[in-house]
C-alpha cells in the first residue's frame, strides 16, 4: 500500500510495540520501503488508544485521526481470525487516500487515549515496569507488568506485549492460555469497528 | 508515608520523593531525557523516585505540585499569553492535575503549593535550621517574583511579596537576552562576564529597576516588552543602553562586559537591601535563599559576607528543580503536622546511581580492561596534566557537579582553562571554572570562613599557590569545600592529589559539553568522554583510557543500552521518525 499510494501522498508507518532487540531482525528481513518504528515504551498505543495488535489508524495531514484504530491484517487468512475482510479494508483505504471518504470532523484530536482511571493506572504500572526492566530489576518489573494487566485485562499491548520481557512466548502456550481465559469469560479478543 | 514532589511545565522539571519525611531521591527530568532544561511532566524522574522508594504508582500517598496552576494561568492571561502551537490546553489550569493522573497514574491526593512557598520550603526544610528568614527570588511563579518568609519549626509564613511584572529574575533575563544569550540558560554567562567589565552603566540599569523601599522594587515597564510582547526588552531599553542587542556569536567586547557588570552590581545592591529589610522582619540569625536568582553565587557571597545573617543556606537545586523538594516537604507537613527530617543537606547526591558491579561487568563484556583505579592512580594522572572524567555514586540534583559527575583537572595550569573551554566544554572563552578543595585546607587558599559544599557562593582566592585555572579575572572563585565525612571518595582523591603536588585543590566542572545536561548514566559519561576528548574516565572506580575508547565506543554503549533508543529501520532517506 505504501508503494502503491505514495504518489498520492500516503505514507505507511509500521510500529512494533516491542523491544528493539526483538523487533529488529523481523524488520530487517522484511526490507520495508516505509518507515518502521519500534515503540518500546508503548507511546503510540497510549496516544491512539490501542489495546491489541495488529491494528491500523488513519491519520490525516493535519494530524487528525481520520479513522480510529481498527483491527487489520495484511492477508485474508489473518483477517478471518478477527472477522474482517482485508480486501474491503484496502479498498476503503484507497478511497480515503483518493478523497472519496469524508474528512474527520473538525476538532478531532490526534489522541484517543483511554482516560479511565484504570487505564491510566495500568499505563503507569506498565511504564514503571518498563523502567525497572531497563534498570535490570526484573522481578520488580514483572510485578508492575502483572498489576498493569490486572487493571486493564483487555489491553493486550500490555498483557501480551510484556511477554517477551517476562520470558514468556507471545506465540506460545502462555499466550494461548491467556486468550482462552479471556474468551472463556465471554469476551472478544478482537473488536473490529462496526460501521 | 511516601510523598512525591513534582515541578513541571516551565523549565527544569523534576521529581523528588520523601519517605516518612526523609529525602530519598530527587532528579531533574533532563538527566534522563537528555534534553537540557526539559520542562515536560517528569515521567522518568517520577519512575526513578518510585523505584528509589520501592513502591508502585499505587504506593504514593500524595503527589505535591510546586505551584498553583489556577493562579499561574491568571497571570499568564493577564500578561496576554496564548497557548503555543500544538498545546491548546497549555493555559488550562486543570492540565497539571490531568497530566499527573493520566501520565503518572496517580489516583490519590494531589496537593498544590504556591511557587515561592515551594522554593522557600526547598531551602528551609533542608537547612537544618530551627528557624530562619527566607528570601525567594526568581523570574516569576504565579504572580510573586520575590517572597519574604518567616520559618519556625514546621511552619513557613509568607510575610510579603513583590508581584509580576516587577521581577529581578526577569530583569536579569532581559539583560541576558540583550547580551545575545538564551534566557533561562545564559544567566550564568552574564554573571561570569561581569568581572571583565566595569559597572559604568549602573546608573542606566538603575533606571530599569528601582527600589520602592521596604520589600518593594519596580521595573520601569517602558523598557521591557515581556508583558504581551514578543521579546524581553523594548526599543527604549536598547536606546537607554546605547547599542543594538548583541547577536549570538558576535564578539564579546568591553561594552557587553560593562552591561553585565552594571546589571550584576545593581542586582547585588538590591538583594543586599532586601535581605537587610527581611532581617528587620524576622528575628532569626539564619537566612535561607532559593529561587533561580539564588543561583547567582556572586550575589550570595556578598549576602553572606556583608549581610546581617550569621548563617546562610542555599539548597543545591535552588531553581525550579528544587520546587519538587519544597512541595514534597510542604505536603509532608500538611499531611502529618510534622516537619520533615530536620537535617542540613550534606551533599546533593540524590539522583540515579549505577553499581560498580554493573559498570565492571559492562566494561568487561565490551572487552575493555576493568582495572580498579584508586585515588593514587587518578591523582597521578591529574598531576601529569590529564583531564579526567569522574563518575562516582548517585548523581547530583541541581546544576552543579560536586564530585559525582565531574570533569577534574590541575588548577595550577594556566593553559588548562583555555583547553577546557575550547576543546572539552566547547563554550565561551570567558567562562570561569570552579575549584574543589578539602574542607580543612580551604582557609589557606580561599577567603572563606565557612563551608561551601554546593558551589553557591564566590569568594576571593588567597592561596600561596598559583591557581590560574580556577581564579576568575577579578581574583574570585566559586568553591566547593569537600567534607571527608560527606564525600569520602572525592576527599580521598583531593588528598592524594595534595600528597603529590602540595595542592589540595582540583578544578571541578560538570561532566558534559555545552548544551547538554550533565551525564547521568555510564553510557552518557562515555559519550561525553568521546565528544569532549577527556584523557581518561573513572567509572565507579574503574579507569577507562581515552585511547581504548574510539573503536569500542558503539560496543560499550550497546553494553549499557541493550535497547537502543532509535528507529531501527528507515523508509525514505530524510524521513526518520522515532517515538522511542
Amino acid at each position: 500500500m505504501h508503494e502503491e499510494l505514495a504518489t498520492q501522498g500516503l505514507t505507511v508507518i509500521t510500529v512494533a510495540l516491542d523491544r528493539a532487540a526483538d523487533a529488529e531482525r523481523w524488520i530487517a528481513k522484511a526490507e520495508p520501503t516505509h518507515p518502521s518504528l519500534v515503540d518500546e515504551a508503548h507511546l503510540v498505543a497510549e496516544r491512539y488508544g490501542m489495546v491489541n495488535v495488529p491494528t491500523v489508524v488513519w491519520i490525516d495531514e493535519e494530524g487528525r485521526i481520520a479513522r480510529p484504530n481498527d483491527v487489520a491484517f495484511t492477508t485474508d487468512q489473518g483477517g478471518k481470525f478477527a472477522g474482517v475482510s482485508t480486501a474491503e479494508q484496502m479498498a476503503r483505504l484507497r478511497r480515503w487516500v483518493a478523497g472519496e471518504e469524508p474528512a474527520p470532523e473538525e476538532g478531532t484530536a490526534a489522541s484517543a487515549a483511554d482516560r479511565s482511571p484504570e487505564a491510566q493506572a495500568a499505563r503507569a504500572h506498565f511504564g514503571l515496569g518498563w523502567w525497572l526492566h531497563e534498570r535490570g530489576s526484573v522481578e520488580a518489573a514483572n510485578r508492575q507488568f502483572a498489576r498493569a494487566g490486572e487493571l486493564a485485562p483487555g489491553d493486550f499491548t500490555i498483557r501480551r506485549g510484556t511477554m517477551r520481557l517476562r520470558d514468556a512466548d507471545p506465540f506460545g502456550p502462555d499466550f494461548m492460555e491467556m486468550v482462552a481465559g479471556w474468551l472463556g469469560a465471554g469476551n472478544s479478543y478482537y473488536l473490529p469497528l462496526r460501521d | 508515608m511516601v510523598i512525591v514532589g513534582v515541578s513541571a511545565f516551565f523549565h527544569e522539571a523534576a521529581a523528588a520523593v520523601l519517605v516518612d519525611g526523609a529525602l530519598v531521591a530527587a532528579s531533574a527530568e533532563e538527566r534522563f531525557s537528555r534534553i537540557k532544561h526539559d520542562p515536560r511532566l517528569p515521567v522518568q524522574a517520577y519512575r526513578f523516585c518510585l523505584e528509589a522508594a520501592g513502591v508502585g504508582p499505587d504506593g504514593v500517598d500524595a503527589v505535591a505540585f510546586y505551584e498553583s496552576p489556577a493562579k499561574k494561568v491568571d497571570r499568564q492571561r493577564w500578561a496576554g499569553s496564548s497557548p503555543p502551537p500544538g498545546q491548546p490546553d497549555a493555559l488550562d489550569p486543570g492540565r497539571p492535575e490531568r497530566m499527573i493522573r493520566e501520565h503518572l497514574g496517580h489516583a490519590g491526593p494531589i496537593l498544590t503549593f504556591d511557587h515561592h512557598l515551594s522554593h522557600a520550603a526547598s531551602a528551609y526544610h533542608f537547612s537544618g535550621f530551627d528557624d530562619a528568614a527566607v528570601l525567594t527570588v526568581d523570574g516569576v511563579g504565579e504572580w510573586a517574583t520575590t517572597g519574604y518568609h518567616r520559618a519556625v519549626g514546621e511552619h513557613i509564613e509568607t510575610i510579603d511579596e513583590v508581584q509580576f511584572p516587577h521581577s529581578l529574575g526577569l530583569l536579569y533575563a532581559a539583560v541576558t537576552s540583550y547580551l545575545g544569550f538564551r534566557v533561562n540558560d545564559g544567566e550564568y554567562k552574564v554573571m561570569g562576564l561581569a568581572p571583565y567589565g566595569e559597572p559604568v552603566l549602573a546608573d542606566r540599569v538603575r533606571r530599569l529597576v528601582r527600589s520602592t523601599g521596604g520589600a518593594g522594587f519596580e521595573l520601569d515597564m517602558r523598557y521591557f516588552d515581556f508583558v504581551g510582547g514578543e521579546q524581553m526588552y523594548s526599543a527604549a531599553f536598547v536606546d537607554l543602553l546605547g547599542r543594538p542587542p548583541r547577536r549570538p556569536g558576535e564578539a564579546v567586547d568591553g561594552f557587553w562586559a560593562d552591561v553585565a557588570a552594571s546589571t550584576q552590581l545593581v542586582l547585588e545592591e538590591l538583594l543586599l537591601e532586601k535581605v537587610a529589610h527581611l532581617a528587620g522582619l524576622v528575628d532569626s540569625p539564619n537566612l535561607c535563599l532559593a529561587g533561580g536568582v539564588a543561583l547567582n553565587c556572586v550575589a550570595n557571597g556578598r549576602i553572606r559576607r556583608e549581610g546581617p545573617f550569621a548563617d546562610v543556606f542555599v539548597p543545591p537545586p535552588a531553581g525550579d528543580d528544587g520546587g519538587s523538594l519544597g512541595a514534597a516537604a510542604l505536603a509532608h507537613v500538611a499531611l502529618t503536622g510534622e516537619r520533615p527530617e530536620r537535617r542540613r543537606l550534606a551533599g546533593a547526591a540524590f539522583g540515579p546511581g549505577y553499581g560498580s558491579g554493573e559498570v565492571t561487568a559492562a566494561l568487561r563484556s565490551a572487552g575493555l580492561p576493568a582495572e580498579p583505579a584508586g585515588p593514587d592512580t587518578v591523582a597521578d594522572r591529574l598531576a601529569a596534566g590529564q583531564v579526567v572524567g569522574w563518575f562516582d555514586g548517585a548523581m547530583e540534583i541541581g546544576p552543579r557537579a560536586l564530585g559525582h559527575r565531574s570533569i577534574l583537572a590541575d588548577p595550577r595550569d594556566a593553559a588548562m582553562r583555555e583547553r577546557l573551554n575550547a576543546q572539552v566544554k566547547r563554550r565561551e572563552a570567558f567562562r570561569p571554572f570552579a575549584p574543589s578543595v578539602v574542607a580543612g585546607a580551604a582557609s589557606a587558599h580561599l577567603d572563606l570562613a565557612w563551608p561551601s559544599p554546593f558551589m553557591l557562593e564566590t569568594c576571593q582566592v588567597v592561596s600561596p599557590l598559583p591557581l590560574p585555572a580556577v581564579t576568575h579575572v577579578d581574583g574570585s572563585c566559586r568553591p566547593q569545600t569537600v567534607d571527608p565525612d560527606a564525600e569520602p571518595r572525592f576527599a580521598a582523591l583531593l588528598a592524594a592529589f595534595a600528597a603529590r603536588t602540595g595542592c589540595p585543590v582540583l578544578l571541578n566542572t560538570s561532566l558534559n559539553v555545552a548544551g547538554e545536561p550533565i551525564a547521568c548514566s555510564p553510557a552518557d559519561a562515555l559519550r561525553t568522554m568521546a565528544v569532549a576528548g577527556l584523557d581518561a574516565l573513572v567509572l565507579e572506580g574503574v579507569l577507562v583510557e581515552a585511547g581504548a575508547l574510539p573503536a569500542r565506543l558503539p560496543e560499550l554503549l550497546a553494553a549499557w543500552e541493550p535497547a537502543p533508543r532509535r528507529a531501527v529501520a528507515e523508509g525514505r532517506p530524510g524521513h526518520l521518525y522515532s517515538f522511542v
